[in-house]
């Protein structure tokens, strides 16, 4: 089981220090839980389904895509795959450090990484 | 205990008895009932319920000559056997007390042969009944047959302590024929209990205000789970009745139903399809709620609710 | 400025990087130095522009600015895409390749850029341009569905 509270909770602590938004949500860009500022003109399940067509596309050629990094002239997004599914990514201003952004995404991922894969190993 | 039941369905002649069991259990609305003819002597039908169960309908025709038959020369043969007896009162029945008289015979017989028998009663036509009037006729109505009921049960108190049965009101024009069926069928389901711990465990972990388990193929509620009250009383079976209306349109289309989503901004409310035999409808009071989320945690669920049904 | 030999140079510079690609708005293909290796070459390239090219108007959804660059890494190779003026510069590397180099490259190319646009601006009236607002960006016009 998958506490909603709970994944808040975690999605919650990269941001600090310049990350202002995190989202997870599956390859078909539905949205699990998004914890950050609200930006006005996109809502957040709006730009997890972005990430996630943006993601399909860079993947469509070559199976192995491990991370993807946007740099915009607003601010940076970062995204990975978590548990084989889903998608985790984390939003920063520009003048935040990349790799402080990339060590975020790659702790949070890990964290997340075994228990989601338990609650959807056996869904196919 | 066996997976099959015999469910009896008595009452005098035109009261509706194979009206309700085709619009519970064979997919008909209510306008199609004008098409069905009376029963003669009885029918039987055969319904999986919860996939693993059979109920056995006997659907006894309710002319005055099958019951007599019924009560003299074939009263083992019907009432040998039986876990329910459900019996229909016409609500508008000019001969109520004869009616009645009918009842007092037949719970007899029942309780001669079958002192394990549930009994319901159901009041029924109770849409013909002007609706301010209609609770007070039908506390009038079920206080006799209460009465009646004791009459029956009277000599031989020592086998059977409780032969008063439950009383319903119902119409099938509204949802308080799936309200009478959904407490007949909670009686019959076992593991009922089992399964409410769940839900409301279920329930806890979703932060959902409700959790309601349907039978999949009549829609009645079997199992439900309230962790924040709500104050329509009649909701499950006003969803019930909708449900399984738009069900049966989604398959003269050809198509099965397999979930719905309704949000406003103070909730959402998931009906996904669950176990083999079950619809189940989580409330969440959050109008934003991720839907894969409950998707994915309501097909994790769905291995425990499997394990509880196929438990003997 | 030969921009030809520019690419080279800048290639040969950063460690791993087997390939520079310069394209249109429209994904037509300007410029190319370097063989990606061990892949058929022109396929590779043709498949690269396009799944780039339709993940531009995604990412202008997002409103958070014209876009400047993406960054994909896989498991045997890494590619970087800027948006320069009115071009992409398609970078492919190696996985080992210095990722950070990779997004600074950006500082690199720009001159190239400017440099190009100056001798042969691309045609107007490309259905991706960059509306005036952004120079740098981008970006689809606002009726852009």
């Amino acid at each position: 089981m998958l506490r909603q509270k709970a994944l808040v909770d975690v999605l919650g602590q990269v941001n600090t220090s310049g990350v202002d938004g995190s989202w997870l949500f599956n390859k078909e860009g539905l949205l699990l839980a998004y914890v950050g500022t609200e930006q006005k003109e996109v809502a957040s399940n709006v730009s997890s389904a972005l990430l996630a067509s943006v993601w399909t596309a860079l993947e469509r050629r070559a199976n192995d895509l491990k991370e993807t990094i946007l740099v915009l002239e607003d601010g940076v997004i970062v995204c990975t795959l978590v548990a084989r599914s889903m998608m985790l990514a984390i939003r920063a201003s520009k003048q935040t450090d990349l790799g402080l952004v990339r060590a975020k995404l790659h702790s949070l991922s890990a964290y997340l990484e075994q228990p989601i894969l338990s609650i959807s190993h056996d869904l196919g | 205990m066996s997976s099959k039941r015999k469910v009896l369905l008595m009452g005098k002649s035109g009261s509706g008895k194979t009206s309700m069991r085709s619009i519970i259990f064979a997919n008909y609305i209510a306008r199609d009932c004008s098409r069905l003819g009376p029963t003669i002597e009885v029918e039987h039908a055969h319904v999986k319920f919860l996939g693993n169960m059979v109920l056995h309908l006997w659907d006894c025709g309710g002319q005055e000559s099958f019951m007599e038959n019924f009560l003299v020369s074939q009263k083992d043969q019907i009432f040998k056997n039986v876990q329910v007896l459900i019996y229909v009162f016409d609500v508008e029945s000019r001969e109520f007390e004869k009616d009645l008289r009918y009842y007092q015979s037949c719970l007899e017989a029942l309780l001669q042969n079958s002192p394990n028998a549930q009994v319901f009663c159901l009041i029924h036509k109770m849409d013909l009944i002007e609706e301010d009037k209609r609770e007070e006729t039908f506390k009038r109505r079920e206080a006799e047959v209460l009465r009646y009921s004791e009459l029956a049960a009277t000599p031989l108190q020592s086998e059977r302590q409780n032969a008063v049965c439950q009383c319903f009101k119902s119409s099938i024009w509204d949802e308080t024929l799936y309200k009478a069926w959904s407490a007949i069928v909670y009686h019959l389901v076992p593991n009922v209990g089992t399964m409410e711990d769940k839900l409301k465990k279920f329930g806890a972990i979703l932060d959902a205000d409700e959790i309601i388990l349907f039978e999949r193929a009549t829609f009645l509620v079997i199992a439900h789970a309230v962790l924040r009250e709500h104050k329509d009383p009649h909701r499950f079976e006003k969803v019930s009745n909708i449900i399984k209306q738009f069900k049966l349109s989604c398959t003269k289309m050809g198509s099965k139903l397999d979930s719905i989503q309704v949000r406003n901004s103070q909730f959402s409310a998931f009906i996904d399809s669950f176990t083999q035999n079950t619809y189940v409808m989580i409330v969440v009071p959050d109008g934003n709620a991720s839907a894969p989320m409950i998707t994915m945690n309501v097909k994790n669920a769905r291995k425990v609710f499997e394990a509880i049904e196929t438990k003997p | 400025m030969n921009v030809q030999q520019e690419l080279e140079e800048l290639m040969l510079t950063y460690e791993g990087v087997c390939a520079i690609f310069i394209t249109d708005h429209d994904g037509g293909l300007i410029l190319n130095v370097g063989l990606p290796a061990s892949l058929d070459n022109s396929r590779f390239r043709q498949q690269l522009i396009v799944s780039h090219v339709t993940t531009i108007p995604q990412i202008h959804k997002l409103s958070m600015g014209g876009h400047q660059t993406t960054f994909a890494m896989y498991e045997s190779h890494q590619i970087a895409i800027h948006s320069l003026a009115k071009y992409y510069f398609i970078v492919h590397a190696g996985c080992n390749t210095n990722t950070g180099a990779m997004l600074a490259l950006r500082e690199k190319l720009a001159p190239i850029a400017n440099y190009m646009m100056s001798v042969c601006p691309p045609i107007d009236g490309d259905g991706l341009m960059p509306p005036p607002s952004y120079p740098s960006a981008a970006a689809p016009p606002p009726d852009f569905d």
